[in-house]
């Protein structure tokens, strides 16, 4: 067998090799520390304890805070205000005696002496617009914030209280123990603020022409803080940009509006008789059973006619909701209301939108619809999903989530045009915010700590989402082969990625200090994911991991340890490289093709294995019979044996062949060396197309572990009995590599972006 | 990176917006390639066609871009307001060039831009306005690819911009 001459062939130069490295080693070389890519993430990783183990799984002693809400707020339309007073219902589940509670006050952000209002550097720019001017200089400041009346035992008892900006600390007489339960009461209020004007994830809009407002509420009321066995009691204050850790529990709120407004809340509406007029609730009652079309509770004509008359009656809406993390309400006399059932699993939901008619013609056609593909593409792919109810609010300019309710942006202009940018925008917005349920409202990761865990695994289903609703339906996208998702795509995270590395922060960040918080918590993670599911592990693998981290992590506080340790567990497949690459540095994927080599075998060794052989000593008279690899840049190679028939040279080797019995058919007959290279921090997956002189060619996935021993080249014989003529890396454009230029054999010229419109506009 | 730039990063890039979801940016990229070869500057600046969309209602509010209203009109539009905001200039002294086109692609609309050079400087100076007027927290990254050598810039209100080196 040609075996053992190479065998042979291999022995001599591990001789060589054993020799030049004990020359070497006559010198003291300086020591290294593990650098490697495959390198385990221990060095990261937080160790796995009794609370979360090693397979990525809540552990025997994992535990969680459970914290009820009774809620009485009262709206007041006319001043903008909000006013409530609360019951809570603190259930220590922890194993420690806690000597006091912390509850979050996140309306603080807009007091007139927040921190959070100085947290950015001033600029002062030489020219100016006029409304800037204002807003600078002339504007009074937003007196926002929650007013604390009182908190009290349940006995009626004032508790004392201390404010830390967004945070207050709660002092209880006597510490809480474990397995035991304190209750306890807050009175507030504050200043609703505009949050077209003044932005922000709740507020009102206001609507010039008719005098109305349109309430989005959400972060009213004193929350509890987080206490768990990662932060002990969360401490990160809200700055803005990282958005909120919550416990969960169960709520009552009554919520008492002007009688004409309509409202949608999280949980069950539980006195739809009380608030609703007789027709509204046979439309109600008939909604619940409607799976065809969205039944219209309130439709256009009956909103607009609300809108000059402002009732001065009062209605109190009761709503319930079982095992949620926080609560989130509209109100407005202006909203479109519908309702359509859908099933999901063996659960029926209901899939509600309500806007203003402002929304029209935009929403009544596509909300409801996108509400209910996110229901069922996102519990295929995580669980199914477990609220009543889904419901897609419009207001302008927000894209913001709570759970069974969520803000949307996407509006028309006055005549009811709009473009398909406003279009799928509007659709891509809804699908995102009303995903957000399944992460972080339901696996309940800390968004105050890692924007990634929800934003980005949201952001990846929002991407299959978004192309199964162009499928289910194909009319919403006109002349598209495909929904035109803005992220997900691999390619669509190359320009980020190849970017300046002075701007760009590794996914492992926290959200309030990183450049760009679009791709760094969103597209990259999503796209990191994409690639996992397509390249890296397959979609077998990656769907089942990633459902056993979702139901693992069902109304519980997941870290990035656990997703990362699950996928792995789940899947057989050691990732720790690919979070290493990914997820914990900026480096990007830049894998070519370097060179290709021609080569065959002969019997008599040209000059550069002459010399090798007599450096160390050998004649090639003593040596035992042996073949001489030539390559193509030696002065033996005959470039027409090469492509001709290379084992003709070598009579030695032919001779043992046919000695062997080996039929010629069985040889190859052409060799080749091809290395690669890989300029880029990544590692991934080698994936080559190979083209032969007779038009046919072949896929090749060499494995990522390729790159262990070799960060920066590795090579690949190819035998073949066609001739090679080319040589494609990536060829699909799957791995997000930032430099195509490498990527061909014989070097490909690519087209540049610029050059091919040129030629079309030429055309 | 420079001391000034990297406090405008920490102090500015987190503008006062929400994450929330997908929260909008106020950036736009322009890429520049140096064709020694032809003499000329091949030119993509990618905007998010919402800005644009902006831009161009301040001229005239009836348009709407992608699937554009008025083909010819908003590509005269728009060659206007870059020749006003994107200029090249040699010793003090403006470089003419020539808009080729648009393109859109989702949400992003990428102009095309050629710059023929009659004899090539050896330095020129880009200024980006572009957006500067609408959004304070604009900000307009520059790729700048000179035969093998790759640079990039950040130009916003407070650095307006920067000098290319042109050949070896």
């Amino acid at each position: 067998m040609i075996l053992k001459y190479l065998r042979l062939q291999s022995c001599l130069l591990t001789i060589i090799l054993a020799f030049v490295s004990f020359i070497l080693n006559a010198q003291i070389q300086e020591g290294q520390s593990n650098e490697n890519k495959f390198k385990q993430l221990y060095d990261q990783f937080a160790d796995p304890n009794k609370y979360h183990n090693a397979s990525g799984a809540p552990g025997v002693e994992y535990f969680q805070q459970k914290v009820d809400y009774v809620i009485d707020i009262e709206l007041d339309d006319q001043n903008s205000r909000l006013y409530g007073e609360e019951t809570i219902t603190y259930k220590n589940n922890s194993p420690d005696q806690l000597p006091y509670l912390w509850i979050q006050l996140d309306q603080n952000i807009r007091k007139k002496d927040a921190p959070a209002l100085e947290k950015n550097g001033a600029s002062n720019s030489i020219t100016l617009r006029p409304s800037s001017f204002v807003s600078n200089y002339i504007n009074e400041p937003f007196d926002g914030g929650f007013n604390i009346d009182w908190v009290k035992d349940k006995d009626g008892n004032p508790l004392p209280y201390r404010i830390n900006q967004t945070m207050m600390r709660v002092d209880i007489p006597k510490a809480i123990e474990p397995g035991s339960s304190y209750i306890f009461q807050i009175k507030w209020w504050y200043n609703i603020n505009d949050h077209v004007e003044k932005r922000g994830r709740s507020g009102y809009e206001f609507f010039e022409e008719d005098g109305n407002k349109a309430y989005v509420i959400a972060q009213f009321f004193p929350r509890l803080c987080v206490y768990n066995d990662v932060e002990g009691w969360q401490n990160y204050q809200f700055w803005g940009n990282g958005e909120f850790a919550l416990e969960f529990g169960d709520y009552k709120v009554n919520i008492t509006v002007p009688s004409d407004h309509i409202v949608e809340a999280t949980g069950s509406l539980l006195n739809p008789k009380d608030v609703l007029n007789k027709d509204e609730y046979k439309r109600f009652i008939a909604s619940e059973n409607n799976f065809d079309k969205p039944v219209l509770i309130v439709n256009q004509e009956e909103a607009i006619s609300k809108e000059s008359f402002f009732s001065k009656k009062k209605s109190t809406w009761k709503f319930y909701a079982e095992n949620v993390r926080d609560f989130g309400f509209a109100s407005s006399r202006k909203f479109i209301w519908e309702r359509q059932a859908v099933q999901v699993g063996s659960q029926k939901v209901m899939a509600v939108s309500i806007y203003p008619k402002e929304g029209n013609p935009l929403w009544e056609e596509y909300s409801t619809k996108a509400v209910i593909q996110t229901l069922k593409t996102y519990s295929k792919f995580t669980f199914d999903y477990p609220y009543p109810k889904a419901v897609s609010v419009h207001a302008k300019n927000q894209g913001m989530e709570y759970p069974m309710i969520c803000w949307n942006y996407g509006r028309p202009d006055e005549n009811g045009n709009y473009s398909d940018r406003t279009k799928f925008g509007m659709i891509s917005v809804i699908i995102h915010e009303v995903g957000h349920n399944f992460f972080p409202m339901i696996v309940n990761s800390d968004e105050r700590q890692w924007g990634w865990m929800d934003e980005g695994l949201d952001t990846f289903v929002q991407y299959l989402t978004e192309q199964e609703f162009g499928e289910t339906y194909p009319e919403a996208i006109p002349g598209l082969s495909k929904y035109p998702s803005r992220r997900g795509s691999p390619q669509n995270i190359v320009p980020y990625m190849a970017g300046n590395q002075d701007f760009i922060s590794p996914i492992m960040s926290n959200p309030e200090n990183v450049y760009q918080l679009g791709p760094n918590a969103y597209a990259k993670p999503a796209t990191a994911l994409n690639i996992l599911r397509e390249t890296v592990m397959g979609r077998e693998a990656f769907d089942y991991a990633f459902k056993t981290y979702s139901k693992r992590w069902m109304f519980k506080h997941p870290t990035p340890e656990d997703f990362f340790r699950t996928m792995e567990d789940a899947s057989a497949i050691d990732l720790d490289w690919f979070w290493r690459g990914w997820f914990y540095s900026t480096d990007a994927v830049d894998i070519g093709v370097k060179k290709v080599s021609k080569y065959y075998y002969s019997d008599t060794p040209d000059e550069k294995a002459k010399e090798r052989l007599e450096r160390f000593g050998y004649d090639v008279e003593d040596l035992p019979e042996m073949i001489f690899k030539i390559d193509d840049d030696s002065e033996s190679y005959d470039p027409n044996t090469a492509v001709n028939y290379p084992i003709v040279q070598s009579k030695i080797l032919k001779d043992y062949l046919k000695e062997e019995g080996i039929t010629s058919d069985k040889i190859p007959a052409y060799f080749y060396e091809i290395e690669f290279e890989k300029p880029g921090g990544l590692v991934m997956p080698l994936i080559v197309e190979y083209s032969y002189a007779d038009g046919s060619k072949e896929r090749v996935k060499y494995p990522v572990q390729l790159w262990r021993k070799n960060d920066v080249s590795v090579k690949k014989i190819i035998t073949s009995d066609k001739e090679l003529i080319g040589v494609t890396v990536d060829p699909d454009k799957e791995t997000a590599d930032v430099n195509s230029n490498n990527n061909n054999w014989p070097k490909k010229e690519s087209t540049s972006d610029f050059e091919k419109f040129k030629e079309k506009i030429k055309g | 990176m420079p001391v000034n730039l990297f406090l405008f990063f920490i102090l500015y890039l987190n503008v006062l917006f929400p994450i929330d979801n997908e929260h909008k940016f106020y950036v736009s990229t322009t890429s520049i390639e140096f064709k020694s070869k032809s003499k000329s500057l091949q030119i993509i600046s990618q905007l998010f066609t919402d800005d644009l969309q902006l831009i161009i209602s301040e001229q005239d509010e009836s348009i709407i871009l992608d699937p554009d209203s008025d083909l010819e009109f908003i590509d005269q539009l728009i060659e206007n307001y870059f020749k006003k905001n994107l200029v090249f200039s040699s010793e003090g002294v403006n470089i003419p060039y020539v808009f080729l086109g648009k393109e859109y692609l989702n949400d992003i609309t990428k102009c095309f831009i050629e710059l023929k050079f009659s004899e090539v400087p050896n330095n020129i100076e880009l200024s980006n306005e572009l957006f500067l007027s609408l959004f304070k927290e604009q900000q307009n990254i520059v790729h700048f690819k000179n035969l093998d050598q790759r640079k990039s810039y950040l130009l916003h209100k407070n650095k307006r911009s920067v000098i290319l080196t042109l050949g070896p």
